[in-house]
């Protein structure tokens, strides 16, 4: 996916979080966003995502603008597919309801085709028998693939995944971010907020590191991860690589 | 039977069914005996017959009491949801009037809010319209409650839920009423039955405007017959009748909405 950002800034009240984002994405399916606690990256992707407003700055995905209105986030909201840290399902829905809703609701699919496209999803990744399973009755992995599933099933034009897998155990994490790659294979544009660098490395095509609310390092995992050129990007790589 | 299990609770708070049933029926024994002694201090000469005459007036009362219950419930139900969005509202006016209802009729006795209801904002009004104007006051007064039960109901539903069905593209509309209707309902309904206990003692005060509930039947009886005990005893035992139900169904409901989440 072609990506452009130019001079994009975010403030919380004093505190600023990103101070002027540049990064220019030319190609590839998965960008994985990575780097310290407290560097941007969460909040960069919820303004991707359509979640949040910048201070200013501008976005072109795909060659198209962002625009930054209330009116043309939402329905870029409803074109994309946003799958958070955690609570992403509807605790009173069970799991084929929770992706059901909206595509009959937001999409206007009629019950049946909904009905039809969920179970195939679901049956695609090994969780037919789970369907009719509230969230508190599944485990957190299998809780996290429902929501990407539900993401996907709108024929999102790109997923965002924020931390996916930061609540889960490892064998958990291991069966979600599989299901991930598989997304990547099927040729889905996904962006990734992960702290799983052996992740962004094998299935990530390009990956770009905050810090302190700029990028770092962008590029290929390889170059990024190898031989880093900016200070912050070796400082945090030799942290978190030391173990 | 062994004392320690028979008197005191086990401290994982487990009670043998036997034990609390026999706790609950001391206590009710305790308390049937001291009215006892009270009322034989007084020499009272019981006239139930007298009462037996005036049994279709309290039946009619009774009934009458519980349709003004529900149709204040009704009514204040659809005040308080209206208030309580009108809380969340962007207008501020809107908010700040929500605001200004709730503390004046939550901090106000009912019994004021009947006389200017009923000599002042429909003064002159037919004497045929007390019902109406009774369950009205009603509703306002128990509105500004069931405002705050919504509110926190709509409160208990995360900031992550409301995130969630903004980021699928759901409505605002859509939103309430997908997501945090349903499930702010759970919240709601224990305080709610609570509150239908509350409406129906409440409702004993509509007697001052002449509305012919329960309270006004007794009141009838006991000034045609002189008989103040046998008038008011079955009036306590017929709100009882009402309200236990009502307080022990809000206590399962309770249970049930705990062990859900």
């Amino acid at each position: 996916m072609r990506l452009e950002i130019q001079g994009l800034s975010k403030s919380f009240g004093e505190h600023p979080v990103l101070r002027g984002v540049e990064l220019h994405v030319p190609d590839g399916l998965c960008l994985a966003l990575v780097g310290p606690s407290g560097g941007g990256k969460t909040t960069l992707l919820r303004i991707l995502a359509g979640l949040e407003f910048p201070d200013c700055g501008s976005v072109r995905m795909v060659g198209e603008p962002l625009a930054f209105d209330d009116r043309s986030l939402a329905a870029h909201r409803r074109r994309v597919g946003t799958v958070f840290q955690a609570f992403n399902l509807f605790p009173h829905l069970t799991a084929l309801e929770n992706i059901l809703l909206p595509l009959t609701r937001v999409h206007q699919r009629s019950a049946s085709e909904a009905r039809a496209i969920a179970i195939s999803l679901l049956r695609r990744f090994q969780l037919e028998p789970h369907l009719h399973k509230k969230p508190s009755q599944l485990s957190g992995g299998q809780r996290q693939r429902v929501a990407i599933i539900r993401a996907i099933a709108i024929d999102a034009r790109v997923i965002f995944l924020d931390e996916p897998t930061s609540a889960l155990d490892p064998e958990m994490t291991a069966e979600v971010l599989d299901l991930v790659a598989e997304l990547k294979n099927e040729g889905k544009h996904l962006v990734i907020v992960t702290h799983m660098l052996g992740f962004a490395r094998k299935v990530a095509d390009t990956v770009a590191l905050l810090a302190e609310g700029r990028i770092a390092e962008a590029g290929p995992p390889r170059q990024v991860f190898d031989s880093p050129a900016s200070p912050q990007a070796r400082q945090f790589l030799a942290k978190v690589l030391r173990w | 039977m062994q004392w320690r299990e028979t008197l005191l609770a086990g401290r994982s708070g487990r009670v043998p069914a036997w034990a609390r049933i026999l706790n609950l029926a001391i206590a009710i024994g305790l308390m049937a005996g001291a009215m006892a002694i009270f009322f034989a201090r007084m020499d009272v000469r019981w006239n139930w017959v007298l009462l037996a005459k005036y049994g279709r007036l309290f039946a009619e009362g009774w009934l009458v009491t519980i349709g003004v219950s529900l149709a204040a419930l009704a009514l204040s139900l659809l005040i308080g949801c209206l208030a309580a969005l009108a809380q969340r509202s962007r207008l501020l006016l809107l908010r700040s009037s929500a605001q200004v209802y709730v503390e004046t009729f939550r901090g106000t006795p009912l019994l004021v809010q009947l006389f200017v209801f009923w000599y002042v904002l429909f003064y002159g009004a037919p004497s045929s319209w007390q019902t109406a104007v009774g369950i009205l006051t009603l509703s306002v007064f128990s509105g500004a409650y069931i405002t705050e039960i919504v509110r926190a109901g709509i409160d208990s539903v995360g900031a992550s839920q409301w995130e969630t069905a903004r980021a699928i593209g759901l409505t605002t509309f859509q939103t309430y009423r997908f997501v945090v209707v349903p499930q702010a309902l759970r919240q709601v309904l224990p305080p709610l039955a609570g509150q239908l206990a509350s409406l129906i003692k409440d409702s004993s005060l509509l007697s001052v405007i002449g509305v012919p509930e329960f309270t006004l039947a007794a009141q009838n009886a006991n000034s045609y017959s002189f008989s103040t005990f046998e008038a008011y005893l079955p009036l306590a035992i017929g709100y009882l009748a009402l309200t236990l139900p009502i307080s022990l169904w809000a206590r399962w409901l309770e249970s049930r909405a705990r062990f859900d989440t």
